[in-house]
């Protein structure tokens, strides 16, 4: 990708477009409701619109900016600071690879594409912490986000489509 | 000349793809590692990024709480039938209470002046909205809309109507995060009345924090009063924390007293321990320079009696 390019303003308004997006995202994920032990926690948002992004605009959730989002949740929400963003910029590397071959299947490829790779980052952010030597959360607890985030994705992605008319990116040629 | 999309660029853009992508993965475990070792820089700006952003997470998160607080109080219409024959039957047992408490407060107040015993600073306090929690499974803590422009100080004890909920983690200008007392890294020095064995309750995730390092459990049973102990002079003694519980898998644990489920505002304590002389170091004097007076020991905050 040439540099003129890369700072093309369109593409510059959308990573910027993605990362406010990201914060309303970290806002409402982080709005404190359950806030006992035991309660369900909040879907990942963020995860969801990395996600959407990746598999339709990849050039809009660049890998800085990815990662700049995911630290910046971090940061916000007292997390493991460096384990979320490394999960979710991998995560994102991952739906990016993925999202040509995705173009030509089923929305519930997309899905099950989602739900693998979610289900991988959380489990990569759990060993990180269990490897950090720190007392790393319930796998149940990972189960229901992993479940929330899930069964949310696909009234998102229809909203999004909905509003921003964004669709998944073009199947190579054979 | 290379012109855009032929293989030499390709390679190029993959090669410096690679290498960011090397660079965000040493960047993350670099950050983890600080993270780990509690560095406070990192505290620094976690918190300075909680101040810039608060005023705006504020404003999204009204909507939900006003959601939310409907839900609640829909709840809470249905409970005040049951609260209110609660009440009634509270007031009867505390009546027979504040009589006892009248007693035992004028001779505790004959034993004091006989003691000549200092009285403890008194400790104050300022009220926040939670306004943000950690959201995901990862970590159980709270973001209030107080700090270090309050008074807040790290280490302060957070409180709610009914007990404690845990401890000041970290402090911005205009926001605090409270690391609650079921995370997985809290532990808090308790007593446990009357028996008075002292023990740590360790966060454990669940509802119900551990009792460790128990003095005995001899003269323990289910339904003692567990409070904060004072050791280490970060939290004040005796404040309420809940009620020992015993479950089967053989451990002492404890049903909180604060109710995590309607944290809406938290009370964060300022408090300063008393100054008493309690072991040798504290007589040590600053060392004196050539021809410099000795320092004079500092004045009691209190004055005793």
């Amino acid at each position: 990708m040439r540099l003129a390019a890369a700072l093309a303003p369109a593409r510059l308004a959308a990573i910027a477009f993605v990362l406010a997006l990201g914060l309303v995202a970290v806002a409402v994920e982080s709005a404190p409701l359950g806030l006992e032990a035991g309660a369900w926690p909040s879907p990942d948002l963020l995860f969801c619109i990395i996600a959407y992004w990746s598999l339709r605009r990849p050039d809009a959730v660049p890998l800085v900016a990815v990662f700049a989002a995911g630290l910046g949740r971090d940061l916000l929400t007292d997390a493991a600071v460096g384990a979320g963003a490394l999960g979710l910029a991998l995560a994102a590397e991952a739906l990016k690879s993925a999202g040509r071959p995705l173009a030509r299947r089923s929305p519930w490829a997309e899905w099950l594409a989602v739900a693998g790779t979610l289900a991988a980052m959380l489990l990569f952010q759990w060993l990180l912490v269990l490897l950090a030597l720190t007392h790393p959360p319930y796998l149940v607890d990972l189960a229901r986000q992993w479940l929330l985030t899930v069964a949310l994705y696909p009234p998102l992605a229809a909203i999004f489509h909905w509003l921003l008319r964004i669709r998944r990116a073009p199947a190579e040629e054979g | 000349m290379r012109r855009a999309g032929s293989p030499e660029e390709t390679a190029l853009t993959r090669t410096v793809h690679r290498i960011l992508l090397g660079v965000v993965v040493v960047l993350s475990l670099a950050l983890l590692i600080l993270w780990r070792t509690d560095n406070p820089r990192l505290e620094r700006l976690r918190m300075g990024l909680a101040d810039a952003l608060l005023p705006s997470m504020s404003f999204l998160n009204q909507p939900i709480e006003f959601v939310s607080g409907i839900s609640r109080d829909y709840r809470n219409f249905f409970d005040v039938y049951n609260q209110n024959r609660e009440l009634r039957r509270e007031i009867q047992r505390l009546r027979a209470w504040r009589e006892t408490a009248r007693q035992l407060e004028e001779a505790n107040a004959q034993l004091r002046a006989l003691n000549n015993v200092r009285l403890a600073p008194r400790t104050t306090f300022v009220t926040g909205d939670v306004i943000a929690d950690s959201g995901g499974p990862f970590r159980q803590s709270a973001l209030v809309n107080v700090g270090a422009r309050d008074g807040v100080r790290d280490g302060s004890a957070a409180v709610d109507g009914n007990g404690l909920i845990g401890r000041v983690v970290g402090v911005g200008e205009h926001a605090a995060r409270i690391l609650f007392l079921t995370d997985f890294s809290s532990r808090v020095p308790v007593t446990v009345q009357p028996s008075g064995r002292r023990a740590i309750l360790a966060g454990n995730g669940t509802p119900t924090p551990r009792l460790e390092f128990l003095e005995s459990t001899e003269d323990i049973t289910p339904g003692d009063q567990v409070r904060s102990s004072g050791d280490g002079g970060v939290f004040p003694p005796d404040l309420p924390v809940g009620q020992v519980i015993a479950l089967p898998d053989d451990r002492w644990r404890v049903a909180l007293s604060a109710d995590y489920g309607r944290l809406e505002f938290v009370r964060l304590l300022r408090y300063t321990p008393d100054t008493r002389i309690d072991r040798p170091g504290g007589l040590i004097l600053a060392p004196v320079r050539d021809g410099a007076a000795p320092a004079a020991p500092a004045a009691p905050s209190a004055p005793g009696g």
